[in-house]
């Protein structure tokens, strides 16, 4: 379980400060497929950096309480692709392993990247690929950290429809196999729809939950089944179709 | 055709051209390429050849070893702290401005006519070149690829050799790269003033006599030994760490 509480987050221009997200409160149970949906610009991106311990700046506390003990092993993938450039692709995959350097974690990033469906060379540089390929190594990075939480930010943002629904499609096979924790931050709803156990509707800033639906819908999910739960969430919650669309 | 052979057609023709004007004119104050060969044959015999770039070499690396190790950390703190840039700034662009031989002469001065006061006085001069460039470098860092250490939870060392440096190498190149051409000019004008052997103080002497095939034997001994760090060192360590991006 996870437990997120962030009391007041503010960034200061000028002297003065404006509140980014305010008594933002919730929990995700170990295991759970978490969306988090929200208009642009609603602070999605601060609450992720707040969880995955990148910006420690805030009033609040991000708790976790597992079954084993020691912190838990964060997974993150961000919304651009963040591969560093002078790395190949495997070395980039490997960067997060334990033991970057042994030949295991290799032949492991190796499987990881013909996972992802990056067939070139893992010894390119990201520089060679397109957007789209470097979102799948991302990817891979996230997942070959082996983490007990992922946490995702728009991450399919901007590819393709095919590539999209083709990286969903892998996202939910690896989390169904390993059923770690997942936080999806999109603005999407119908994506949201089609893959999480649980949605929370954000506010504009300062960011608060708005909502909370669960979907009961069995997997594999049918387009039709979730686009009719978007058209009647939209309709039940009329502010929500506004935004989300 | 390579470019290396282009590059050694360049100097090979220079030669041929240096060489030709003197067989025909004759001209009085020019030796030949071929008189300073032999000067600087017999100097290398003799061994103070040698001993004066020796001598020379131990100064560049000691000066240029100081200063990196002074100015990188100074010019990476005024990245980051504010108040550390508007504390070192004014004095950095005063010293940067204060000629070369004016810290030469002083140094000498303060310090005595010791290997001491000519290795601080390079360094004083080199330092603020460095730390124009390294906070630069500092500022350039991308938070965002740090955060991604951060995130996986990446250990201090990883972070540092896989994501941190990297980011600083092209300034730390370019450091280097004007670095070293500063130092090797500095270092000479030192020798002149105040040392009693190395390329400088050589130089010195056959000036006062007037000597000079022995002026460009020393010069092109100096030359090309910088020509080979440049070469062999410095852009060997550029392609490695720049490999990414061609």
């Amino acid at each position: 379980m996870m437990t997120v509480n962030i009391a007041n987050k503010s960034y200061y221009r000028d002297g003065a400060a404006a509140a980014v997200i305010q008594d933002l409160a919730f929990e995700v149970k170990t295991g759970e497929f978490l969306a988090i949906v929200g208009p642009s610009g609603a602070g999605k991106s601060t609450m992720l950096n707040l969880i995955a311990g990148v910006d420690t700046k805030f009033d609040g506390r991000i708790s976790h309480s597992n079954s084993n003990t020691g912190s838990p092993k964060l997974g993150i993938m961000f919304q651009e692709p963040r591969l560093m450039p002078w790395l190949t692709l495997l070395e980039n995959v490997c960067l997060v392993s334990d033991s970057p350097n042994s030949t295991l974690t290799a032949v492991r990033a190796e499987a990881m990247l013909n996972t992802v469906g990056i067939a070139a060379s893992s010894a390119q540089y990201p520089s060679q690929l397109s957007g789209g390929m470097q979102r799948r190594v991302a990817l891979a990075r996230a997942l070959m950290s082996e983490p007990d939480v992922l946490l995702l930010d728009e991450p399919l943002v901007s590819l393709d429809q095919p590539a999209a629904m083709e990286l969903r499609q892998l996202l939910l096979t690896v989390w169904q196999k390993h059923k770690f924790t997942i936080v999806y931050v999109t603005h999407q709803l119908e994506e949201a729809i089609t893959l999480a156990d649980r949605i929370l509707f954000l506010s504009a800033t300062p960011t608060k939950i708005i909502r909370e639906e669960c979907i009961d819908l069995p997997r594999p999910r049918q387009l039709l089944d979730v686009d009719a739960l978007r058209i009647s969430l939209c309709d039940r919650e009329g502010l929500l179709s506004g935004r989300l669309g | 055709m390579a470019a290396a052979t282009w590059r050694l057609l360049s100097f090979v023709s220079l030669l041929a051209c240096w060489q030709v004007v003197v067989i025909f004119w004759q001209p009085q104050l020019l030796p030949s390429p071929v008189d300073i060969a032999e000067r600087v044959w017999l100097e290398g015999v003799s061994g103070s050849l040698l001993a004066n770039l020796l001598a020379t070499m131990q100064r560049v690396g000691l000066s240029f070893l100081f200063a990196m190790l002074l100015g990188v950390p100074l010019g990476l703190w005024m990245a980051y702290s504010r108040r550390a840039d508007l504390l070192l700034d004014g004095i950095n662009t005063i010293f940067m401005n204060i000629p070369a031989l004016v810290v030469i002469i002083l140094c000498f001065l303060w310090l005595g006519l010791n290997e001491k006061a000519a290795v601080a006085a390079v360094v004083i001069n080199k330092i603020p070149v460095i730390v124009v460039t390294m906070r630069e470098g500092g500022k350039a860092i991308d938070f965002k690829l740090m955060a991604v250490a951060r995130a996986f939870n990446l250990s201090r060392r990883r972070t540092l050799i896989d994501v941190y440096f990297p980011q600083l190498y092209p300034y730390l190149l370019a450091a280097t790269r004007a670095g070293l051409a500063l130092v090797w000019k500095i270092v000479l004008v030192a020798e002149l003033i105040g040392c009693s052997n190395g390329v400088g103080f050589q130089l010195g002497i056959y000036f006062q006599y007037f000597d000079i095939a022995g002026i460009l034997a020393y010069t092109f001994a100096f030359v090309g030994i910088v020509l080979i760090s440049e070469a062999g060192l410095i852009r060997r360590w550029e392609s490695s760490v720049m490999r990414w991006r061609t």
